[in-house]
């Protein structure tokens, strides 16, 4: 039961990092107090990519967030991936390390996306093994996230909330919750988001994604597309708003790599996200965030 | 229970529905198909400019379409992914008559190494006069920049890399082959024709010769007039960044 | 190892000769960049792309635009001595089936 004498949760907003916004996100005239940045943009061992991430590392959180890892697919993990995310990690000592519950490529060949994975028991085990293998080399605790789906798998016999509670626990891993995914695979597959969003078990979650998608009626079908180049819309924003305010803050990130407008307008959209919670919670400090 | 078995043939039936040079028949299977080769396209674009900049925005994506077709990704680490590029171009029939395009994806492969080398700071001169103030100074062995890369062309690849990174307006040039150096002593990736006989002493020094192995090596005039002329180019292009004597 | 036609003398004159002439290396540009350099696009995110259309993508766009598939770009304006030009000569070659 919520009590009207619960702490006000925290609001910490961060924004997916683009190489545009860097100099003006540096000169820090923003509410934000996290980075997020790709890992595998970082995997090169110096020049002005190191030197710009060094310079918002003394000033931020940093969140090293990597995509092809592919944590998904039956096969060993690359080890030289692994050992390139593992220095960038220890370089940076990121407050946050995540990946996805996706596959990016099977047996060496790889395909630079996040495509679906059968969620299944023999998935269950591998999956729950290549995260217990990141875990270890790394020496931390991850966070693993949700995709956006665009088919479903007749071989999946596990729904993925209750996928991913279960490695979770089994791992010691969190979650990273992206709402705008869940929201966009639940009209592509056809399920209930705020069903969905019930089912995580919120202990887990250490992070959350918000982003905008665009409808796609190119094929004649209507497809939810997260192409992160959109504001975040009003559906995923109350999502957001009635998670948190049950569940408490969690530190909070927008992404947008499509179209990418200006760092304001990001900025922007993390106040949104602020409102959406304030709406649903009315004891968020919004003095503190600015 | 669900078995391995089953989810590996799922794998491997996705895999080849994503790599068919048609469209797939349902919409969702369209967007990992297109998601994954536009990705793989935005790559190569960002990893080859100038090539694109050589051969037209739109002969370019046809180009890496059909590399894409022919190569697919062995590493998940998508910076390597352009590296058979160079291999391609020579026998990719349309652009064959462009002789010298495989050297520029060499030349834009190695810009990109060099700028993501890692830092190190290189000796000032009088650091450099300090460490090899001795006797036994020829046999001292030069460590470089981890940025330096060295390209031999048949082909004058660093002026149409130059001439093709500002405007790229009519050019006519020599057919003379170049002696390509690239470093980045601080932020910025340097491409610079050098001399022969300089290219090679550089060469030798950074495969881990002595000073006097490499200046003699390399010569191609009196030794001491070119010994100048490689602490020269050293000094100028900010190349060594460590001396190790023999007597250390 | 043998008798070295260099001495440490020759050494020490050439690095003379190098300090007397030189002038400094070039510096780069100015403002933040200046610090950390000029930062390419990212190569990497979790968005998805061009969706169920195929724009850029497909085999399709390139045969019903065949005439378009010769290099157009500098390689038109680039002439290398003794060597050929680019695109304008005409190409005898396959389209894709």
């Amino acid at each position: 039961m919520m009590s009207t004498l619960k702490p006000a949760p925290a609001f910490e907003a961060g924004v997916g990092l683009k190489p545009q916004h860097y100099k003006e996100a540096l000169e820090g005239n923003h509410p934000l107090s996290f980075f997020e940045v790709h890992a595998e943009n970082f995997f090169g061992l110096g020049g002005p990519p190191h030197r710009w991430l060094t310079a918002f590392r003394e000033q931020y959180d940093l969140s090293i967030h990597g995509v092809c890892l592919s944590i998904g697919a039956p096969s060993d993990l690359d080890r030289d991936h692994l050992e390139r995310l593992k220095g960038l990690v220890d370089r940076y000592e990121p407050r946050l390390v995540s990946e996805h519950l996706a596959w990016t490529g099977d047996k060496g060949i790889f395909h630079n996306d996040l495509l679906p994975a059968p969620l299944n028991a023999a998935s269950f085990a591998y999956v729950c093994d290549h995260i217990d293998l990141v875990q270890e080399r790394l020496g931390r605790s991850i966070l693993i996230e949700n995709p956006s789906l665009y088919l479903a798998l007749k071989e999946s016999d596990i729904a993925e909330p209750e996928f991913l509670n279960a490695v979770a626990t089994k791992t010691g891993c969190g979650l990273l919750l992206d709402i705008n995914n869940v929201f966009v695979s639940a009209a592509n597959l056809g399920f209930n988001a705020h069903a969905y969003l019930n089912q995580i078990e919120s202990a887990h979650v250490g992070e959350i994604h918000l982003a905008g998608h665009v409808i796609d009626k190119a094929s004649g079908e209507t497809l939810l597309i997260d192409n992160h180049g959109a504001p975040i819309c009003d559906e995923v924003l109350n999502l957001y708003g009635a998670f948190v305010s049950h569940h408490g803050a969690r530190p909070t990130l927008v992404e947008w790599d499509t179209d990418v407008p200006e760092f304001s307008v990001l900025v922007s959209e993390t106040r949104r996200a602020l409102s959406a919670m304030s709406a649903a919670e009315p004891h968020v400090p919004e003095a503190v965030y600015g | 229970m669900a078995d391995l078995a089953a989810n590996e043939a799922f794998h491997k039936a996705f895999e080849t529905a994503l790599r068919l040079p048609e469209p797939a028949h349902t919409a969702g299977m369209n967007v990992y198909r297109n998601n994954s080769r536009a990705a793989f396209l935005r790559v190569l674009e960002e990893t080859f400019p100038v090539v694109r900049k050589i051969v037209g925005e739109e002969f370019f994506r046809y180009l890496a379409h059909e590399f894409y077709q022919a190569y697919p990704a062995t590493s998940p680490w998508v910076r390597l992914y352009g590296g058979p590029m160079p291999d391609f171009l020579e026998s990719f029939e349309p652009v064959v008559h462009l002789k010298y395009l495989p050297d520029v994806a060499r030349l834009e492969l190695l810009w990109l190494e060099s700028y993501h080398a890692p830092e190190a700071a290189p000796l000032a001169l009088e650091d450099l006069q300090a460490s090899l103030a001795s006797e036994t100074a020829m046999a001292a062995k030069l460590r470089l920049h981890p940025s330096v890369r060295l390209l031999e062309s048949n082909h004058p690849a660093a002026t149409l890399w130059h001439h093709n990174r500002g405007e790229g307006g009519a050019i006519k040039i020599s057919s003379q082959g170049e002696h390509i150096l690239l470093v980045r002593p601080d932020i910025t990736v340097n491409v610079t024709a050098v001399p022969e006989a300089l290219f090679k002493a550089i060469a030798l020094i950074d495969e881990g010769r002595s000073l006097e192995a490499a200046v003699l090596t390399s010569a191609d005039k009196d030794p001491e007039q070119h010994l100048t002329d490689v602490f020269r180019l050293l000094f100028q292009h900010q190349l060594v960044v460590s001396v190790e004597k023999e007597d250390d | 190892m043998k008798k070295s036609a260099l001495t440490g003398a020759a050494v020490a004159a050439a690095l003379a000769a190098v300090a007397a002439v030189s002038t400094a290396p070039v510096a780069s540009a100015g403002g933040m960049e200046k610090c950390y350099g000029i930062a390419l696009a990212g190569e990497n995110d979790c968005a998805a792309g061009p969706g169920t259309s195929c724009e850029g993508t497909s085999t399709v766009d390139y045969q019903g635009n065949a005439w378009k598939l010769v290099p157009a770009g500098t390689c038109e304006s680039t002439e290398v001595e003794g060597g050929r030009t680019g695109s304008l000569e005409a190409l005898d070659r396959d389209l894709p089936a």
